[in-house]
């Protein structure tokens, strides 16, 4: 084997050897968010003009039974009438995931969307793919914000998780 | 509230952290370690606090399970399904009895059946039969065992799973809430109705106002063709829903099985 070859085998081994070792770390104390799964506003994606009532203190979804209209039926109804598959999804397999935050009007914005495979690595799935599942979550617009036994209304944290298997939704959750 | 209340006070115990006895431990990482642990549960759950002194319970003793399993549970909950599996797969390489949380999570939360089932069934290899309960208490998690292989299509291996479990805890007097509600179901996908109909109907005694176990009576009913009694449980189902019973809502993801108004409505207008 000549050795320009050897050579390239042995940067390709120590790259996967590299991201490997990257997905299956810990994360850093330095890395971490005053709360797990926190979204900071980014004003070049983000509506400046976002209500929240609270804008420190932004609870999960789980915590007062932020909801849809029609529960999770109600979700999944809307999504797979919307949802168009396209060839060019062919190799989308694994989850994606749309966190984003649902206000005390419940409107909702602040979206971020991650991508994993189905081994839950980190991974890219095709862009037009990923801007179809985003316009359909923003497009959801029958929330109940989540309120406490006092009636205090909040806003929340909510996320969309879509199990892909070559690019056809096979499930959704919450 | 008190349509919920039924199956949402069973899903808090996820939330409820006991302290752990550090003195069982001997050498002084693991000591060190499980005592971070019990400050670390002490703040609020996904807090960088809480996250930052589970990071130095680690450090101190990288294969302490309990630190590694708890740090990852705000991720989970919280749609991180990356960053929870890189924690949680450390937790299962310290100690394997942590299959059984992992399995239980893929199940609930991704319904990632196929590595659910392998987990499960290694916690089950291991444990002698008795892989354990799921993390809210819901579930002897053979029952989940089952209904991952229902899900794949397995319908003969899920009514094996069912049947052990359910022989086994009937012996014991310890049934699951919702376990002939699913073995129930199961036997309805495999259009054994009578069995379906034998199920439900002890699922009604274990559990008298669940909306859910009406509707598929009144669905069962009709497959039979005891027309009036169906139609009869899909009102009762209805009014238990609405007014004086409870129906399945777990705070943090759908149930397998669970019903909406919206099946219970479509099911009563398809017999108009």
């Amino acid at each position: 084997m000549p050795i320009k070859n050897c050579f390239f085998i042995f940067v390709l081994i120590i790259f996967i050897q590299s991201t490997l070792l990257a997905q299956n770390k810990i994360p850093k104390a330095e890395k971490l968010q005053e709360d797990v799964g926190d979204i900071k506003f980014d004003p070049k994606i983000d509506k400046a003009d976002f209500y929240l009532c609270h804008k420190d203190f932004i609870i999960q979804y789980y915590n007062f039974g932020t909801s849809y209209n029609g529960g999770g039926r109600g979700i999944k109804d809307f999504i797979y009438k919307r949802y168009h598959y396209d060839s060019a999804y062919k190799l989308a397999t694994g989850f994606i995931t749309i966190r984003f935050v649902i206000n005390c009007k419940g409107q909702t914005d602040r979206f971020r969307l991650s991508e994993i495979d189905n081994h839950y690595h980190p991974t890219t799935f095709d862009n037009g793919l990923k801007r179809q599942l985003l316009k359909i979550c923003k497009a959801l617009n029958q929330w109940i914000p989540g309120k406490d036994s006092k009636g205090n209304i909040y806003d929340s944290y909510y996320y969309i998780n879509f199990k892909l298997v070559k690019g056809q939704i096979l499930n959704i959750t919450p | 509230m008190k349509k919920l209340a039924g199956v949402f006070v069973l899903s808090f115990p996820f939330l409820v952290l006991a302290q752990n006895n550090c003195s069982v431990y001997k050498d002084a990482a693991h000591k060190k370690a499980c005592e971070l642990y019990n400050r670390a549960i002490e703040a609020s759950q996904g807090s960088k606090t809480s996250q930052i002194i589970f990071l130095n319970s680690i450090e101190a003793c990288p294969s302490f399970a309990p630190s590694l399993n708890e740090m990852s549970v705000p991720y989970l909950k919280r749609g991180d399904f990356s960053t929870w599996k890189v924690l949680m797969d450390q937790a299962v390489k310290a100690d394997p009895q942590y299959l059984s949380t992992r399995g239980w999570c893929l199940f609930k939360f991704l319904r990632d059946y196929k590595n659910s089932f392998q987990d499960l069934k290694r916690a089950y290899d291991i444990n002698s039969g008795i892989p354990g309960y799921s993390g809210d208490g819901d579930y002897d998690l053979r029952i989940v065992m089952a209904l991952n292989q229902r899900e794949m299509g397995n319908y003969n291996l899920a009514i094996k799973y069912f049947n052990e479990c359910i022989q086994d805890n009937e012996k014991k007097k310890v049934v699951g809430l919702f376990d002939y509600l699913h073995r129930g179901v199961t036997e309805y996908k495999c259009k054994n109705y009578q069995a379906a109909l034998n199920d439900l109907l002890l699922e009604t005694k274990k559990y008298e106002k669940l909306a859910d176990t009406y509707y598929y009576l009144g669905l069962t009913y009709f497959k039979l063709k005891l027309n009036r009694k169906g139609k009869q449980n899909l009102l009762k189902a209805k009014e238990l829903y609405l007014h004086s019973g409870y129906y399945r809502n777990d705070p943090y993801c759908e149930a397998l099985d669970q019903v909406y108004l919206s099946d219970i409505n479509k099911a009563i207008r398809s017999l108009k």
